[in-house]
């Protein structure tokens, strides 16, 4: 299962632009700009508080999870 | 200590390296001209050993050679030291290419233990091979000098590994966001 990132969906809802958004949260544009593509290896929940923070959102609004390369066959028992 | 106080230490020590990198040549020199290599020297080193007769030119210049290999292989090691802690001074400790200094500074610690103990052994049985039969020599000894090497050889590699694998985690923690 993939995690897809829509932190960009998100600024363009909230009508951010990379460079306030990065100032604001405390993580340089380029960091921005490799989450936003999906390139970093994690995000911290501090940060990602922040960014809930920022653009009035729950973590669940920029992160999304969609079957990929490596899924289970099934979910496990018990699971929605 | 903080990250300001850890590089000006390490360019402190790196400039210390420099130095002692400079003077070796100089120290080498007057030694040699102080007369190091002669068969005198040799005749003192090994005085413990029954050198029947001159020492053979063989035997002086197998001395020679075993001397300028060890001190080849000091300056190696102050060469790589400097390097390290010049890298450790700029602020690039946790970064793969430093560790790499530091799992290389053992190598040449080992080789120097390893040419002192086999050295010796060479040494004395081409100073005693001209001796009458029954009185030649093969002896092979260990001193505390080269447990040391040998101990300080296998610290400094380990470092090497640690400082490695805390560079590796260093990288992976810059990909967390």
């Amino acid at each position: 299962m993939d995690i897809i990132v829509r932190l960009d969906v998100m600024m363009a809802r909230r009508k951010v632009k990379g460079r306030v958004l990065a100032a604001q949260i405390g993580i340089t544009e380029q960091n921005l700009s490799l989450l936003k593509s999906g390139k970093v290896k994690g995000i911290r929940f501090e940060t990602l508080a922040r960014l809930c923070q920022a653009l009035d959102c729950q973590p669940g609004d920029l992160l999304e999870a969609e079957p990929g390369s490596g899924t289970l066959s099934e979910p496990l028992s018990g699971a929605a | 200590m903080t990250h300001i106080t850890f590089t000006r230490r390490a360019r402190l020590l790196a400039w210390g390296a420099c130095l002692i990198l400079c003077a070796l040549p100089l120290l080498a020199a007057v030694a040699i001209a102080q007369g190091a290599f002669t068969e005198a020297a040799v005749r003192d080193t090994f005085n413990h050993v029954t050198i029947n007769g001159p020492v053979s030119q063989a035997a002086l210049w197998l001395y020679r050679a075993e001397a300028m290999i060890c001190f080849g292989l000091v300056l190696w090691t102050f060469y790589l030291l400097y390097e390290w802690l010049e890298a450790c001074g700029r602020g690039h400790a946790l970064e793969p290419h430093t560790a790499r200094y530091a799992l290389r500074l053992g190598q040449p610690l080992l080789g120097l233990a390893v040419l002192n103990i086999a050295g010796q052994t060479v040494m004395i049985l081409a100073l005693t091979y001209g001796n009458a039969a029954g009185e030649r020599s093969l002896s092979i000894g260990i001193e505390g000098y080269d447990v040391m090497l040998l101990l300080a050889a296998a610290i400094l590699t380990l470092f090497g590994y640690i400082q490695n694998e805390a560079a590796r985690l260093n990288i992976e923690n810059e990909r967390f966001v």
